[in-house]
């Protein structure tokens, strides 16, 4: 019996993506999580800035998405719901605007305290990891 | 022409130009409804999982502070949804009325009520009262987005988390304008906060094929998880009741403007009636004078004979 999961992308606005995979790679507050088709039901918090893999959810490769501020559910049955406050799927992502934003938050100079400017920045890694853009650090 | 006529001639064109314009809004009007109700559906699947994770971490955790009640609220705060812009019907002053009959509820139950609003004729009706308003958003509610959503719910958070003896709030009302349908709109109360368990358990604890909700594993643990998706479950009621009001205002606009269109022409009907009756009351003045000249001339002419 071939098994896939059902995965859906959502953000408040819309439904970015949904449709079938083999697994989903996640990165928790906790670390990394992978979901394989008979996972047990799972309700955890994702990692600010995380990147979000669906593989084997095109016909080749892959379906990445930058997700800020989200959670990731996987309910019996195989369904997998990644809810997110702010996602963008990889061919969506301004890469030029992510990777200017990056550069001025790293200009202003990142302080311990300031959350903001941490968020901020990790916002625009995510975004170009996913766009598949290497983040200089 | 007679001046009767050309004042019923002068009014005919300006209803006609009126109607006009209340039926353009009333097209505008009747396009927009179709895309507030087309954003009220996208943001159907994330309110339903994330009401849903919600349900499942609450029957979980029950001693949360976001989710018990205070034992004795001292004060509340209520969000009214308004509109922005006028000839919406009776949107606005509904949405106005059953948030002055919570109001009256709440201070009979011995709460202090701090009132949010969005809205311009919200806004403008407090104003010219003199009443308090704690704080106000304007120029969000005919497209609203997430980011709006977003800093009303922070705001309503932020006094939520207080405590109560610092001005903070026990409680959470929403009034906004529920869709029933095109013809129907009908303004209500929610409380969000403290979440009322009831409201969720029946519909959201099945799934769609009506089995209970799994047993979660929550990660780091359930009382993290509900602290971070409390204020974003929060945060998505207040969006949906924009959006949903959103719809409501341009369903309810557009019905003004079909009555007023209606009326126009109905007017303009009658004064058309009206200034026929005049032409040919001035026409008829007009023959008789002509015949009366006529024998008079002829009685003259008859007599110098």
């Amino acid at each position: 019996m071939s098994k896939k999961l059902f995965v859906e992308l959502v953000s408040p606005e819309r439904e970015l993506w949904a449709g079938e995979g083999d697994m989903v790679i996640a990165k928790t507050v906790d670390g990394e999580i992978g979901i394989q088709p008979g996972h047990i039901p799972v309700l955890a918090l994702l990692a600010p800035g995380a990147v979000v893999r669906v593989l084997g959810g095109r016909e080749n490769g892959e379906v990445r998405a930058a997700v800020h501020g989200g959670f990731i559910s996987v309910s019996e049955h195989n369904r997998v719901s990644i809810l997110a406050e702010i996602a963008e799927l990889a061919e969506d992502i301004d890469v030029a605007r992510a990777k200017d934003a990056l550069t001025r938050v790293e200009a202003e100079g990142i302080s311990a305290e300031d959350v903001e400017a941490q968020e901020r920045a990790a916002r625009a890694r995510s975004r170009l990891e996913a766009a598949g853009e290497a983040a200089r650090a | 022409m007679g001046a009767q006529l050309r004042v019923y001639r002068r009014r005919i064109r300006s209803t006609k130009s009126m109607a006009k314009i209340t039926r353009a809004m009333e097209l505008i009007a009747a396009t927009r409804i179709t895309k507030a109700q087309r954003a009220a559906e996208a943001a159907g699947p994330y309110a339903r999982e994330i009401t849903r994770a919600v349900s499942a971490l609450a029957s979980r955790v029950s001693d949360h502070p976001l989710l018990t009640e205070a034992a004795n609220p001292t004060r509340a705060a209520i969000l009214v949804v308004t509109s922005d812009k006028g000839l919406a019907g009776a949107y606005s002053t509904n949405a106005i009325k059953e948030a002055e009959s919570l109001t009256q509820l709440l201070r009979e139950q011995g709460k202090e009520v701090l009132t949010y609003m969005v809205g311009r004729k919200g806004v403008a009706f407090y104003r010219f009262r003199e009443r308090p308003l704690e704080l106000s958003w304007e120029g969000i509610t005919e497209r609203p987005t997430y980011a709006d959503a977003k800093e009303v719910g922070a705001t309503l958070m932020e006094r939520f988390t207080q405590d109560s003896a610092e001005g903070g709030v026990d409680e959470i009302h929403i009034v906004s304008t529920e869709f029933v349908s095109m013809l129907t709109q009908r303004a209500a109360a929610h409380r969000a906060l403290p979440m009322e368990l009831e409201e969720v358990d029946a519909a959201e604890l099945v799934d769609d094929k009506g089995r209970a909700l799994p047993l979660y594993e929550f990660e780091p643990s359930a009382e993290e998880a509900l602290d971070r998706l409390l204020p974003q479950y929060v945060t998505n009621r207040i969006y949906f009741a924009l959006l949903e009001s959103a719809a409501s205002q341009w369903a309810s606009r557009r019905a003004a403007m079909k009555a007023a269109t209606d009326n126009a022409e109905e007017l303009v009907k009658n004064l058309t009636r009206q200034a026929n009756q005049a032409r040919q009351a001035e026409i008829t003045n007009e023959i008789s004078e002509i015949v009366g000249g006529a024998d008079a001339l002829a009685a003259a002419s008859a007599g110098s004979e």
